[in-house]
Parts: structure tokens; sequence; C-alpha cells
């Protein structure tokens, strides 16, 4: 889908949207179509993007995933809302890595060091 | 590597990985991207990566099939999910009931003999960086030998093979581990800026490709903490 046709979309569909790419980016985890997940996060950039300019900055809204019953989706929305809702998504970070499932613990143990050495500084 | 294997990748060949072994299961550095599609034989909320373990009943173990799947990619898809299953289990669940008998089955299913040391591997607790550097020296069926510094970027970056291989930066590791690290380090990720951490760590010091490689294997829950 295109970023002008991302731009038709309310925010529910959005959402809706970017869960269904972050499953799909799961499947692709465990299949080695290595090259497809990397489509599949560009196309949830695009969501994101068009997420963060709409009025207020609507990122805000994937807080709404944190309890989606994908870890990948879980994962996902708790990296873009850092810049939103640090704390909720910082949380969410610690509790996945916690979890321990495989393969989004490790990215989540992975995204809260490189937010505490700075390589990573939400936007 | 069998080929529809996740770990039969582009540098499937690249060799000089310390290994005296053949066995294809053994070992590989392997970086997977084939067409291996198993998302279509996992029902919806059956995911190998869903969050059905998050405090709450496992759920039933997958069925072990009579017979070997027709393809690798439904052969790997059962692995994946034995191995996740079995990980989601508590210690005292192991001592009885499903678990004993999921263990059973797997063990009844002739087909699977030479696939169950991928199962069992998975569930290895992690170790300290000596111990995985010593079991480099003794390959075992169910483990890779892996580059805590990638061989392959690492080489395109003008470090020397002595270096790369050398035994400091040799462990050996569970295989499925082994793919989930390979996969991490191949995919786009925000917290590198939207570049997979192989390609953020291109021109990167060795030190700074250390440092990532230990807390992977850390964070993958490999190397103790």
């Amino acid at each position: 889908m295109k970023s002008a046709d991302l731009s038709a979309l309310s925010v529910a569909e959005l959402l809706e949207r970017f869960a269904a790419i972050c499953v799909e980016q799961n499947k692709t985890l465990f299949s080695g179509g290595y090259a497809k997940f990397n489509r599949l996060f560009d196309q949830m950039v695009a969501v994101e993007n068009e997420l963060k300019i709409r009025p207020g900055d609507q990122r805000s809204a994937l807080l709404a995933l944190f309890d989606h019953p994908d870890m990948q989706v879980r994962l996902q929305a708790a990296k873009l809302t850092l810049a939103v809702a640090p704390e909720a998504a910082r949380q969410m970070l610690e509790r996945i890595k916690e979890w321990r499932r495989q393969p989004q613990a490790g990215d989540a143990g992975m995204c809260l060091i490189n937010l505490d050495r700075g390589i990573f500084v939400p936007k | 590597v069998p080929a529809g294997n996740p770990g039969g990748g582009q540098w499937t060949t690249e060799g000089g990985n310390g290994s005296s072994s053949n066995s294809s299961v053994v070992m590989s550095d392997a970086t997977p991207d084939n067409s291996w599609k198993p998302g279509a034989e996992y029902a919806a909320n059956d995911l190998p990566g869903g969050a059905q373990n998050e405090g709450q009943p496992l759920g039933p173990p997958p069925e072990v099939p009579d017979e070997e799947p027709v393809t690798k990619q439904a052969v790997y898809a059962f692995v994946w999910r034995a191995a996740l299953w079995l990980a989601g289990t508590t210690l005292e669940a192991t001592l009885g009931g499903p678990v004993g008998d999921f263990v059973l089955a797997l063990e009844a299913a002739q087909w699977l003999y030479q696939y169950l040391p991928l199962i069992y591997s998975y569930l290895d607790e992690p170790k300290t960086l000596e111990d995985l550097q010593q079991d480099a020296l003794n390959p075992q069926l169910g483990y890779n030998i892996h580059h805590i510094v990638e061989q392959t970027s690492a080489a395109q970056d003008g470090f020397s093979s002595d270096t790369i291989n050398d035994p400091a930066n040799l462990v050996r590791i569970p295989t499925l581990k082994h793919w989930l690290i390979n996969g991490w380090y191949s995919t786009k990720n925000g917290d590198f800026g939207g570049l997979s951490p192989r390609d953020y760590l291109r021109g990167k010091s060795w030190d700074e490709r250390v440092r990532v490689g230990k807390d992977a294997l850390n964070l993958f829950g490999v190397l103790k903490p």
C-alpha cells in the first residue's frame, strides 16, 4: 500500500494494518525469509510515519497493541512508542525481555541496551 | 545443510568455520534466506512467536506426525514448534504429565531421530563464554560453530582470517539459537537506525563487533550474563 493510500485510512485502520504487518514479520523470522521481513519493515515504517504526521502525533495509539497476542506486534509497538510514551514503552520492552520468548526477547533486550548507550534515540 | 532448512542460506558453502565435522546438521554460519514459508501451516493462534505462554496456560503440545512430513518446510516447522513448546514449559512440568508424554512421542517417531538434537539443544541453559569456546573444539549434532564477530562482513571490512577464526571468536551454540541470531543480524531494526545489525556494524571496530556479538549471545539465551 502506497503512502498516499495510507493517508486515507483511519487511525484504527492504520493500527490494524500495523498489526497485520508485524504478524507477517513474525512468520518470516522462523522461515528464513529475511528479504520479506525487510520489505515488511519498510511497510511498517510507512504506517508509523503516517501516524506520526497525524494531528497530535497518533503513534501513541500503538499503545493499544501492547496486549496483542503476537509478541512481534507488541515489540514493534513498544519500540515505536518510545518517543511519545517512553515510560510505558520501556516497561513493555522490559516485560518482553523477561518473558524470554525468542526472538522478541533478545531484540527487546538489545533495544534497551541501545537506548542506554545512546545508539538509539527515539524521535 | 538439508534443503529447505533455514540454515541452507547463501553462505552455506563458505567453510573456514573451524569444524572438523562433515555433518550438515552440526554446523554452518549460514544466513537463511530461502523459500521456506511455514506460516501457512500454523493456526493463527499457534504462531511460534506468539504470546501464548505469557502467564497463560501453555496449551497442548504440537501433534507429532506419524510419518515424516513431505516437505522440509513442514519438518522444520514442526521442529520449531516442538522446541518452542518445550522451552515454554516449567521445570515442574517436566516431572510428568504432558511434557513427559510429548517427549515419549518425540522419541517414538523414528523419522524425528535426526532432528531431536535440534530440539533438545534449544533447551540448553546459558553457559559461560569459556565453556562455549571450549565446546567449539567438540562439534556435536544439534549445534553450530558460531563466530561471535560475523565472519563474512568482518572479512569484507578487512579483518584477517586469523583474527576472524581465532578460537576466542568461536563458540558452539544450539543450531536453532544460531538461526535466530543470524536472523536478528540480517533484518532491519529500528534501534539501529533502520539498518540491520549487520549493516550497522559495517566499518565499526572489532571491539564494537565483539560487544554486539556477546550481547546477542546473552540476550538470546546462549551466554550467561
